[in-house]
């Protein structure tokens, strides 16, 4: 566990560095023109293919300024994720790091906690400011369900961070940037398709195929999906994006355990 | 070392096989969750259709048309909830298939009153044939019919014959049960007068007799559904006639 949390340290300890501390400054400054920003919501007649992807008809409503918020730190998941094991391995780090004794799990897994946590880290720094700023603005608190139910959104940052750390895996930096936001992208177009696919009849047989196709690819609608908590669609969702985060990494271990680190 | 190395391999081997577990689980209920949530329908079909080019928009329709049609028949328990969905379905596939669905429902259903249209369908087409219906059959599956199934049936049967068959003796052998019975509304009156004019026609004085008493006790009786009342109005003559005033009418 030490040894975990000596690469995570590692890791982390980069926010020291002047891009990182300018993109909390972003963070912050996001958060606060954000913060008067309506709930999420879509008509069947406007967006009616969103509204039948995204249900937001329950629970505490979704801030579309948390949305943005949640997509600029998605951003800094993939930027992170996906740059930094290639940059230790085209920097020798890694050789040094693994010289020691720390195995290459234990370097991914800390590596993965890093990178979750400077994005967390962003997520909580922008969340903060905008609910200060709607303090400000309106003399008001968001109600807290409402401000709970944003914090939820957090939960689609793990297996994205996790992807990224996968893709890494194999890939160089950009290359790793470029193929996670295909597959990012991907996902999204698939997984629509799959839920558009499960409405039409079964006769048409198509439900199967595409379903099979779908399971490679994580749906990420379903953290914009509006619950009542607690409940059973909480409960799922949080295993859903644990279960996620925990098959990625052990893809990303196990083509740690077999790559080349020169 | 090697002990080691085979207890982290199962672990991860067991750790692996929860989370895809995990993932299938949970998958599974956040799917249902948004396919079904409660009272709002989601994706709507009509919305993606209309975005497809117009060439294939239609046959994308009928594919779905047709399957939901199939899928409805698949869950579909009682006899005339399957009679009534093939029938649509095979109307869906083509006038052939529509021909054959009604010769299997006449075989199978044939105490079903949702058969009608495969009854009508067969009715004096092509005497001889096994498929074909004869007069006297088509009267004995009239007759397990409730109103207004049976006024119906009556009407489309002697549409079907007019079709058929030019030759008013045809006709006329079709209504001719009608005088046998009782009218007990006044939606009859239209058979009891096309009756009177085909037994005019054919020279049958007696059948336009009883035909004319029924026609006028039709006029006694209330309609089975108001909104008839409208369309079972007695038709002029078309004969010169008096008008109230006395005065001829012309025409």
């Amino acid at each position: 566990m030490q040894k975990i949390l000596a690469v995570f340290e590692m890791t982390v300890k980069k926010v020291k560095e002047p891009a990182f501390s300018l993109l909390f400054v972003i963070a912050a400054v996001v958060g606060s023109c954000v913060s008067d920003m309506e709930s999420l919501s879509f008509s069947s007649q406007e967006n009616s293919l969103l509204f039948g992807l995204v249900s937001l008809e329950q629970g505490p409503p979704l801030l579309a300024g948390f949305v943005i918020i949640l997509f600029m730190s998605l951003i800094v998941a993939i930027f992170a994720g996906a740059t930094d094991i290639p940059k230790d391995i085209q920097s020798r780090m890694i050789v040094m790091v693994l010289g020691k004794p720390v195995s290459r799990m234990e370097y991914l897994i800390g590596k993965y906690l890093g990178i979750v946590s400077i994005c967390l880290v962003f997520f909580i720094i922008a969340a903060m400011s905008a609910g200060v700023a709607h303090y400000v603005k309106t003399q008001e608190f968001f109600p807290l369900s409402v401000f709970a139910r944003q914090f939820f959104l957090l939960l689609a940052v793990f297996p994205v961070a996790a992807v990224a750390t996968m893709i890494s895996t194999f890939f160089g930096d950009i290359s790793a940037m470029i193929v996670t936001a295909s597959y990012l992208f991907i996902s999204l177009i698939v997984t629509a398709v799959a839920v558009f696919v499960d409405m039409l009849p079964r006769s048409l047989g198509l439900g199967s195929p595409v379903n099979i196709i779908a399971y490679f690819f994580p749906n990420f609608f379903f953290f914009f999906n509006s619950f009542k908590f607690p409940g059973i669609v909480l409960g799922a969702l949080i295993v859903y994006s644990l279960a996620l985060t925990v098959i990625f990494l052990i893809i990303a271990a196990i083509r740690m355990q077999h790559r080349d680190m020169i | 070392m090697v002990r080691y190395l085979q207890f982290r391999r199962k672990a991860a081997i067991i750790i692996l096989i929860a989370a895809f577990v995990a993932y299938f689980c949970s998958e599974a209920v956040l799917r249902q969750f948004v396919l079904h949530r409660a009272g709002t329908q989601s994706i709507s079909l009509d919305h993606v259709l209309s975005r497809l080019p117009e060439r294939i928009r239609a046959a994308a329709r009928k594919k779905i048309t047709i399957a939901e049609l199939k899928d409805a028949l698949s869950s579909a328990t009682d006899d005339g909830q399957i009679i009534n969905l093939s029938i649509a379905l095979a109307r869906e596939y083509g006038k052939q298939e529509l021909a054959a669905k009604y010769a299997e429902i006449i075989r199978k259903y044939p105490k079903a009153p949702e058969a009608l249209p495969a009854f009508t369908y067969y009715l004096m087409v092509s005497p001889g044939s096994p498929n074909s219906v004869s007069l006297d059959r088509y009267h004995k599956f009239l007759a397990i019919l409730d109103e207004p199934d049976r006024f119906f049936a009556w009407g489309s049967g002697l549409t079907k014959i007019k079709s058929v068959s030019e030759n008013p003796r045809d006709q006329l052998n079709y209504l001719l049960p009608l005088l046998q019975q009782q009218p007990k509304y006044r939606e009859y009156q239209m058979f009891y007068l096309a009756l009177t004019e085909l037994a005019f026609q054919e020279d049958e004085t007696d059948i336009e007799q009883r035909a004319r008493v029924l026609d006028e006790k039709c006029e006694q009786l209330p309609y089975y559904d108001k909104r008839n009342a409208p369309k079972v109005t007695k038709p002029a003559p078309k004969a010169s006639t008096k008008a109230k005033s006395g005065k001829k009418v012309d025409n």
